[in-house]
């Protein structure tokens, strides 16, 4: 059983930053083509489905396994390197992990995978899909996360709407159509979601560009972005708030 | 089949609540609580599961999700446990829908709840997290999915919580009924049982189902067949032989050596064997002779103990030790033989159960004490009741007291005796708005005597006017004292945000 990657530290941080908003601990499920990490976070709100492929590293070669990583772990070691470092990762022992970041080596032990489980992204219906900025919709949150937990997705024919009210105060983010990189709703579609989670998925997808949101009425959202290139992509799924009777 | 490395009490765990053993009608209640969510949130949107160690709570908990078709989300005893692990995974949860752990979507509204379980929730609350406690309210405040606490010892929780929690007790489960489980363990796993061999394991395990399932797994495991000899092995092989064990022992034996010898292997200190002894000696000892001589070695123990204490010689132990075993034991007329229920010593379980009460009566007192510049005994035996008399006829006074002394619920129900739990919330609520239209609370401890010279300063501030009134303040009763009590009364009160009333 074999493990060598070598990439930038700028995709190592992308992938720790995707994945620590939702899981302190991580499978990673490795194959020769690339690698792939589906978690569902500890209080089964959200989920991740996050792919790289063997085109965003410098050097690949890997067989099938699976490789338990602590998240915390990594992220200390990658933080000491500059975005454009390489990092080297190689599994050196069944159960340990060796960084060399320049001529720094970090070895750090693997966390036991057994525990963990195999979530598969559900197959929901989202009849709205829009694609814009990733720094547009943060923009929106920021505003939103003064005043509320909580912030109102809302697609219309017309266009995409970001609301939260709070006691007194309301924040609104209006989106025309024609604003909107794509806009896809045959029906309008209302969700609740909590900010706890969203705006920390929408800090990770901004640094990427375009994102891309699918929703439907009182039902999960799904957001996507790219990063590396194009060669990796995360889509993250949000259940809604109940809204209490 | 693959190996199976689970441990027999999870690999047997019963996968219905019709196979939960014992206590039919926790289970009942358990249910009919589970079914009032199909109707929307209930009042009560918690079950708080009391009682002993391995009585099937948890074992409850999960079958019960199993039944409604709910997953779950566990925080375990292994969790880390402070009030922010609480919220990511208790609070959160809560107020979302969410996706089983294997990822399919549920929804409330097609009955697809999620049960959270917070096993041993009496220990969340460790000495330096309050807010541990805090969040599990907060959870229960906000929650629109079923939970569950599950605590041995229920006196630790909060009333906020236990008001929030529709309260379900487990008992010991009976011997025949354990016996029974072990019977269907033991056929799952191809074990050929002698005859007897399960009963006396499951008397063994004293109403604990998880401790006789271990016990089981212990000495059968990989076995093809189960004597009563390899039961009776068990009973030497436990290490710290039960406190029961110990004062049947005891009590029963015939010389003083047997006695003496029963006490060895007890791991408590004299002090608790004798509240032990001296409870139980009158129950096992029906004679009254038998009771008086007893007793009167159990005191004459006690009397060690307390020159002990006294003098700090530790060696004066082992004559009280000597006395309360060997002493009581031959003090004795009659012979004593057979089973005799015994009891938690009374005096511990009082000062338990006040303990609490004992603890949060220091700290009202103490926070009083600092908003007004005064002890916490003298906050408890003059300010307080002044408190109290005015608080509970003037609404808004207790609100803005509330707010300015950031007082949690159980102080405020020591403020207010005769509120109700709902008007306690709407103080609560009300003091919360009134703090934020105030702006910040915090300067409230601080700022009162000196001009407000902003935050370094805070520490010294806050130590200085209590000195001063250390030194300054005669003994009680002086008539200066008086005065000098009420001027600083009023003067507090003014900086407390009262002045108007």
């Amino acid at each position: 059983m074999s493990f060598r990657a070598v990439c930038k530290a700028d995709v190592v941080k992308s992938v720790i930053d995707s994945l620590s908003t939702l899981v302190d601990e991580a499978k990673f499920q490795v194959a020769p083509e690339g690698l792939e990490v589906l978690a569902v976070d500890a209080a089964h709100v959200a989920m991740i489905d996050l792919s790289l492929s063997k085109a965003a590293f410098k050097n690949f070669e890997a067989d099938e396994m699976e490789l338990g990583i602590d998240i915390d772990k990594l992220s200390d070691a990658v933080r000491l390197a500059g975005a454009d470092d390489e990092v080297e990762i190689v599994l050196e022992d069944e159960g340990l992990l060796r960084l060399e970041i320049g001529n720094l080596t970090r070895r750090m032990s693997l966390v036991d995978t057994s525990g963990m489980t195999d979530p598969k992204i559900p197959d929901l219906e989202l009849p709205a899909m829009i694609k814009m900025p990733g720094a547009e919709l943060d923009r929106g949150i920021k505003a939103a996360e003064g005043i509320s937990d909580h912030v109102a997705l809302h697609a219309t024919a017309g266009g995409f709407e970001l609301s939260a009210e709070g006691d007194m105060d309301s924040v609104n983010l209006n989106l025309e159509k024609d604003t909107l990189l794509e806009h896809r709703a045959s029906e309008e579609v209302r969700s609740l979601f909590s900010l706890d989670y969203f705006s920390n998925m929408v800090k990770v997808a901004k640094d990427a560009g375009t994102v891309q949101l699918r929703l439907g009425n009182d039902y999960p959202v799904r957001l996507g972005f790219e990063f590396a290139d194009g060669e990796g992509e995360v889509t993250y799924l949000l259940a809604p708030r109940i809204e209490s009777a | 089949m693959a190996e199976d490395n689970r441990s027999w009490t999870e690999k047997h765990r019963p996968r219905t609540l019709d196979d939960v053993v014992g206590n039919p009608s926790a289970i009942d209640e358990l249910r009919s609580w589970a079914r009032s969510w199909t109707e929307g949130r209930p009042d009560e949107p918690g079950v708080l599961l009391a009682g002993e160690p391995g009585l099937g709570k948890t074992s409850a908990a999960l079958a019960l999700a199993d039944d409604m078709g709910w997953s779950t989300i566990e925080l375990n005893a292994s969790d880390v446990r402070t009030a922010d692990a609480i919220e990511k995974v208790a609070t959160r949860g809560a107020v979302s829908q969410g996706f089983s752990s294997t990822g399919e979507y549920q929804s409330t509204a097609e009955a697809g709840r999620k049960l959270i379980i917070l096993d041993e929730a009496d220990n969340v609350f460790g000495r330096e997290d309050r807010g541990g406690m805090q969040q599990i309210t907060r959870t229960l405040e906000q929650t629109q999915q079923p939970v569950v606490l599950i605590a041995n010892d229920e006196y630790e929780l909060s009333s906020a919580i236990k008001r929030r929690c529709k309260q379900i007790d487990f008992d010991s489960v009976r011997t025949s009924t354990i016996t029974y489980v072990l019977e269907g363990i033991c056929e799952a796993e191809g074990v050929d049982v002698e005859a007897g061999a399960l009963q006396a394991l499951a008397e063994h395990a004293d109403g604990d189902v998880r401790a006789a399932v271990s016990d089981l797994e212990s000495i059968a495991r990989g076995a093809k067949r189960l004597g009563v000899a390899d039961v009776e092995e068990l009973g030497y092989r436990d290490e710290t032989a039960t406190i029961f064990d110990a004062l049947e022992d005891i009590l029963q034996a015939d010389s003083f050596q047997d006695a003496r010898r029963a006490s060895f292997d007890l791991d408590e200190d004299p002090e608790t064997l004798l509240f032990w002894i001296e409870e139980n000696l009158p129950r096992e000892y029906d004679d009254p002779h038998d009771r008086a001589a007893g007793m009167e070695v159990v005191a004459r123990a006690d009397e060690f103990l307390g020159a002990t204490q006294q003098t700090r010689h530790y060696r004066l132990w082992s004559y009280a030790t000597d006395l309360m075993t060997g002493g009581a034991a031959t003090a004795k007329r009659k012979s004593y033989s057979g089973w005799t229920r015994y009891q938690f010593p009374s005096w511990l379980r009082k000062m338990g159960s006040s303990k609490k009460a004992r603890k949060l009566r220091d700290r009202f007192g103490t926070k009083v004490g600092t908003a007004f510049h005064t002890g916490s005994n003298t906050a408890r035996d003059h300010v307080i009741p002044a408190l109290r008399f005015i608080a509970g006829r003037h609404r808004e006074l207790a609100v803005r007291l509330t707010a300015r002394m950031e007082l949690t619920d159980d102080e405020l129900e020591l403020l207010l005796p005769d509120a109700t739990s709902g008007e306690i919330d709407d103080i609560l609520e009300d003091a919360e708005a009134w703090a934020r239209e105030q702006g910040q609370p915090d300067e409230t401890e601080v700022s009162i005597d000196v001009p407000d010279t902003g935050g370094p300063t805070a520490e010294g501030t806050d130590t200085e006017p209590g000195t001063d009134e250390d030194t300054e303040t005669p003994d009680d009763g002086a008539d200066a004292d008086a005065d000098d009590e009420a001027g600083e009364e009023d003067d507090a009160a003014e900086q407390l945000g009262l002045g108007d009333f």
